[in-house]
């Protein structure tokens, strides 16, 4: 019977509390179990990846200084999920973000949400994981092309001259690999006429 | 470059997301985009996917960099609790509920994109016109009418300043409309008689928690006075709604969306289009709203009720023969 509780992940709660006593794997379990739901969430928000880094760190470092200071959450999800929500809040007041840029598009009409933040993340979670699915099976030309586009940060035109194709043909593989990602990640909108 | 077709410009959407078109053809597909709704949409999902793939990228590095600042803080002696004295809190809330009520589009003139706006089919998005707070108070007793409360910069935060809400003045893009932008907040169309407008306002949650703002007829209450030829300070009639839509809208931090304003001050029930301007002169147009907001309680904060007022300076209309 002991082995079977030894066997049983520590919940939420509990690693929270050994966090609070200086245990600080405690606190990596946690992020390794929330890093991307809350990463998630704010993605769903701010639709920019540096800007989730910083969120999503002042929310891990400000529920970790809590903790250390001996504030213990009754429920650790809805506690980091509301930090979150706080950090994004002054992240946004901070830069002064226009609730609209001149380049954006128009939005659709919105219609009430009334899902937890949770619930949220979940599905862009769910998304993320579909999306590491897929690029699993692509080839690795098509692979090294994104990296370099997305993880490296290059223009088309430098990514031609790395690989040493003409930056059209990058473009059209670029092109194609996106309609092709966001074909098979699209979920059926049934909100939308 | 010349106008595209929706099948040109979807071939173009996915890099214009990813920012990789070239100049012509990101200016090409600015222009579609702001015509056609369907390829609007389309982009939305293309930047969800960028996103994604641009998140998913760094997510190892982003990862180990947190780790990293967990450990040094972990070293750290001190520990820093950045809450904020309780005042300073409910300063900040009142600042932020004024940043939430509205969210502002700039003018862009003819042709150009107001961001937020979707025109339907046949329509043209020709003005927009700032939307700003005019009062707020809290249902349990932390009252602070403006210009008391914190619009401008905040008392103790100059940095913080009131962002605003934005109405748009959407005419039928066959009307031969045109405005021009006037120094300040005013804002002149000059449209052809007869021109039909419809009122959309874009509503940001800029509160560091979630905010569910009730818009049906029992709670929202709208002034909308028409003054021009023909129609001397018309009032909305009385106990005539402004059929919101939709009825309730949950904002998450950091969200916009979008309320419709069906009917205003004139036109048959359930029509779209609210204002005639159908005789030649210069109107002006005046737009009040007064709107409940619910804060869910959160981790740290208690669930909350207010109140929104938000005023819109005078749009001013001139409306030409035919």
């Amino acid at each position: 019977m002991s082995t079977h509780a030894a066997e049983r992940p520590a919940s939420d709660e509990e690693l929270a509390r050994r966090c609070s006593r200086g245990d600080a794997d405690a606190f990596r379990a946690l992020t390794d179990r929330y890093y991307r739901p809350v990463c998630a969430f704010l993605l769903r928000r701010l639709g920019d990846a540096a800007a989730v880094e910083d969120v999503a760190q002042d929310t891990f470092l400000e529920a970790f200084r809590s903790l250390k200071a001996g504030r213990l959450p009754e429920r650790w999800s809805s506690w980091l999920f509301g930090i979150a929500h706080n950090c994004l809040g002054k992240w946004l007041r901070r830069r002064r973000v226009l609730p609209f840029g001149a380049a954006d598009p128009p939005e659709e009409i919105a219609a009430p949400d009334e899902r937890s933040p949770a619930e949220e993340a979940e599905e862009v979670a769910c998304r993320l994981a579909a999306l590491d699915k897929e690029l699993s099976g692509l080839d690795l030309d098509t692979r090294r092309l994104l990296e370099l586009k997305h993880k490296e940060g290059l223009t088309c035109e430098q990514i031609g001259v790395r690989l040493g194709r003409p930056v059209g043909t990058v473009k059209s593989l670029l092109s194609r690999t996106y309609k092709l990602l966001r074909e098979r990640l699209t979920p059926p909108r049934e909100d939308r006429p | 470059m010349s106008p595209l077709s929706c099948r040109q410009a979807e071939e173009l959407l996915d890099l214009y997301a990813a920012d990789a078109c070239a100049p012509p053809e990101a200016e090409a597909v600015s222009a579609h985009l702001a015509t056609c709704a369907a390829c609007a949409a389309t982009l939305e999902r293309s930047r969800e996917l960028v996103a994604l793939l641009d998140w998913q990228a760094r997510e190892p590095d982003a990862r180990r960099r947190l780790d990293g600042r967990v450990a040094a803080e972990g070293r750290s002696r001190r520990t820093l609790l950045r809450t904020p004295p309780p005042l300073v809190r409910r300063l900040g809330s009142l600042a932020a509920l004024l940043l939430v009520a509205v969210g502002l589009a700039g003018w862009l003139g003819r042709g150009g994109v107001v961001p937020g706006v979707l025109p339907e089919p046949g329509e043209e998005v020709i003005a927009a016109v700032t939307l700003t707070p005019a009062a707020v108070e809290f249902t349990d007793g932390a009252a602070k009418p403006f210009p008391e409360a914190m619009v401008g910069p905040a008392r103790g935060d100059k940095e913080r300043a009131v962002d605003e809400g934005a109405l748009k003045i959407l005419l039928d893009k066959h009307a031969q409309a045109e405005a021009e932008a006037r120094p300040g907040r005013e804002v002149r169309v000059r449209a052809e008689a007869g021109a039909p407008v419809r009122l959309s306002l874009d509503v940001r949650n800029d509160l560091g928690r979630p905010m569910l703002l009730r818009l049906d007829d029992e709670r929202t209450q709208a002034l909308l006075e028409l003054s021009g030829p023909g129609v001397r300070r018309q009032p909305a009639p009385e106990g005539a709604t402004p059929e919101l839509s939709p009825p309730t809208l949950r904002l998450e931090p950091g969200e916009t969306k979008r309320v419709t304003l069906r009917r205003l001050v004139s036109g048959p029930p359930g029509a779209r289009t609210v204002l005639s301007l159908a005789v030649p002169g210069d109107y002006v147009l005046t737009v009040r709203l007064r709107v409940e907001a619910e804060f869910p309680a959160t981790g740290r904060e208690r669930g909350r009720e207010g109140v929104v007022w938000l005023a819109a300076p005078p749009v001013r209309l001139r409306v030409t023969g035919e």
